[in-house]
């Protein structure tokens, strides 16, 4: 008893290492916040909203969500359809699933908030090439203010070790 | 010697999962679902005085807190003194915050976050509405300036127990009691009512959880049944420690938001030892097989305090030892009885 015992100890925190382990969310590292102020959009953190999912083959995808308040006096059209993640330059869709998700521009008045839900999803070879070190993507949401177009931009991260 | 192992590995335990804990605790994450609205979800944006900021709720098993994220675009830097905030909930209701730094300085151009807690959990039981208040100010504005947020409750989602409800997820349980009922060859080498000594951790994930457990019932043995150790003399007293190693599946439910229900089960190692009684060592007789523990109980937990949170409550046992023989008799059987439980919660 007296080595059984310990050993089982040690073997019970190692499980409970895993249990609270297992409650942390795998994540795209964001380890920076951007609460920012594009014009008179104020843009807050962006954040993970679902846990990284894989898929088929070497792909992952996510949701990410943010809120935006317009404090100007005009209104702006944020153009959700027209959002995209740009990944070693390559130009992939943002399909918004909450607040963006229509094909016409939302509209955001003066002093009015909206909270945006985004979906992400890569493959490892969409710029011809396996995922091997890891790297910066850019999220960007266009906009327009009185006909001038402007774009909010988040960056996030992307970790090798997620795309195998 | 073995006691000496597992104090150490318990406190093994408690400095790992602690350190888990406390680390996930830095920047609370978790959002409070129910306050957060259909447009602004979440958070709160606003700009006064030269500073972006965005104000959001959030929580842990320990405390509701009010997270400040702000981004300064003046050429000064901003002094925020949390402890001059204001909590005011739509009934009137008004709370300081309890906050972990008394000053907050973010130098021009930088941006800082910072969060400060409710005193109570049960601040939020009933309550529709929540105006923050934090004041700020800089060299050349010394006052006039705060970062202010208004929330309010989401009719349609109702109150979340994790919200209204300070628990701990990781829990010391120390208990005494004693025993009421054994069964089988238990009862038969039992002489008298064992008292009975508990210790154990559980840790949770919401409802879920798992414990370890060490039950002991030190008490005498039927020397009519069990044989003394090898070299002692027939008909001397001896004493009987029996008890239980366990571990496994914890499921607990909340009957208010400080009342607590929990139930235990999981298999261990049954160990049962004879010795002559008022000698911890010399000769004794041990036997060793697989047993199963369950428990029901519940306890109240006490408001937190800076040094953790405790708790009160009541547990009824069950011990089953499913086979061992201690100097030819059986030792198998069930044990039953209750504890008084000391909790301590991180």
């Amino acid at each position: 008893m007296t080595l059984k015992q310990p050993i089982a100890c040690v073997l019970l925190s190692f499980a409970m290492i895993l249990f609270l382990d297992s409650c942390a969310h795998p994540s795209w590292l964001n380890p920076e916040y951007v609460l920012d102020k594009f014009g008179n959009l104020i843009v807050s953190n962006i954040e993970q909203a679902s846990l990284l999912k894989k898929t088929s083959g070497h792909g992952v995808s996510s949701v990410f969500k943010f809120t935006v308040k317009n404090t100007g006096k005009d209104p702006v059209s944020i153009k959700g359809e027209k959002s995209e993640i740009t990944f070693r330059s390559t130009k992939i869709p943002l399909k918004c699933i909450k607040s963006l998700d229509k094909s016409a521009p939302f509209v955001l008045a003066h002093d009015a908030t909206v909270h945006v839900e985004c979906a992400i999803s890569i493959k490892a070879d969409a710029s011809n090439q396996l995922i091997n070190r890891d790297t910066v993507a850019a999220l960007n949401v266009p906009y327009e203010i009185a006909k001038t177009q402007n774009t909010i931009q988040f960056k996030i991260y992307l970790r090798a070790e997620d795309f195998k | 010697m073995r006691s000496i192992n597992f104090l150490a590995t318990i406190i093994f335990i408690a400095v790992i999962s602690t350190g888990c804990i406390t680390g996930r605790m830095q920047l609370p994450s978790e959002e409070i679902d129910e306050w957060s609205s259909p447009e602004s979800g979440p958070n709160q944006l606003g700009e006064t005085c030269g500073l972006v900021y965005q104000v959001s709720l959030r929580r842990s098993a320990a405390a509701d807190y009010v997270v400040f994220f702000s981004r300064n675009t003046t050429k000064e830097t901003v002094f925020f003194k949390p402890k001059d905030g204001k909590l005011e909930f739509g009934d009137g209701k008004e709370r300081t915050p309890n906050v972990y730094a008394q000053e907050i300085t973010i130098p021009a151009g930088q941006k800082g976050v910072f969060f400060v807690s409710f005193p109570e959990k049960s601040d939020f039981i009933g309550q529709t509405g929540l105006t923050v208040e934090i004041p700020f100010h800089t060299q050349s504005k010394m006052e006039g300036c705060a970062i202010s947020a208004h929330f309010n409750k989401d009719p349609k989602k109702p109150e979340g127990e994790a919200t209204i409800s300070d628990r701990s997820d990781f829990l010391f349980d120390l208990s005494l009691g004693s025993n009421l009922l054994k069964t089988g060859g238990a009862s038969k080498i039992t002489s008298g009512k064992p008292l009975a000594v508990g210790l154990s951790v559980a840790a949770y994930s919401k409802h879920d959880g798992f414990f370890f457990d060490f039950t002991i019932e030190p008490g005498k043995a039927n020397t009519s049944v069990v044989a003394p150790p090898a070299g002692v003399a027939a008909g001397t007293a001896l004493e009987l420690d029996s008890g239980i190693i366990a571990m496994g599946y914890s499921y607990r439910t909340y009957l208010s938001h400080r009342w607590t229900m929990n139930f235990d089960f999981g298999p261990g190692v049954f160990i049962s030892n004879v010795n002559v009684a008022g000698q911890s060592s010399g000769n004794s007789v041990q036997a060793v097989s697989f047993g199963l523990e369950q428990r029901v109980g519940a306890y109240y937990l006490f408001p937190r305090s800076v040094a953790g949170q405790f708790g009160l409550g009541l547990t009824l046992y069950n011990l089953i030892n499913t086979a061992g023989k201690l100097s030819g008799a059986s030792s198998s059987g069930d044990s039953a009885g209750f504890l008084v439980n000391i909790k301590f919660g991180l």
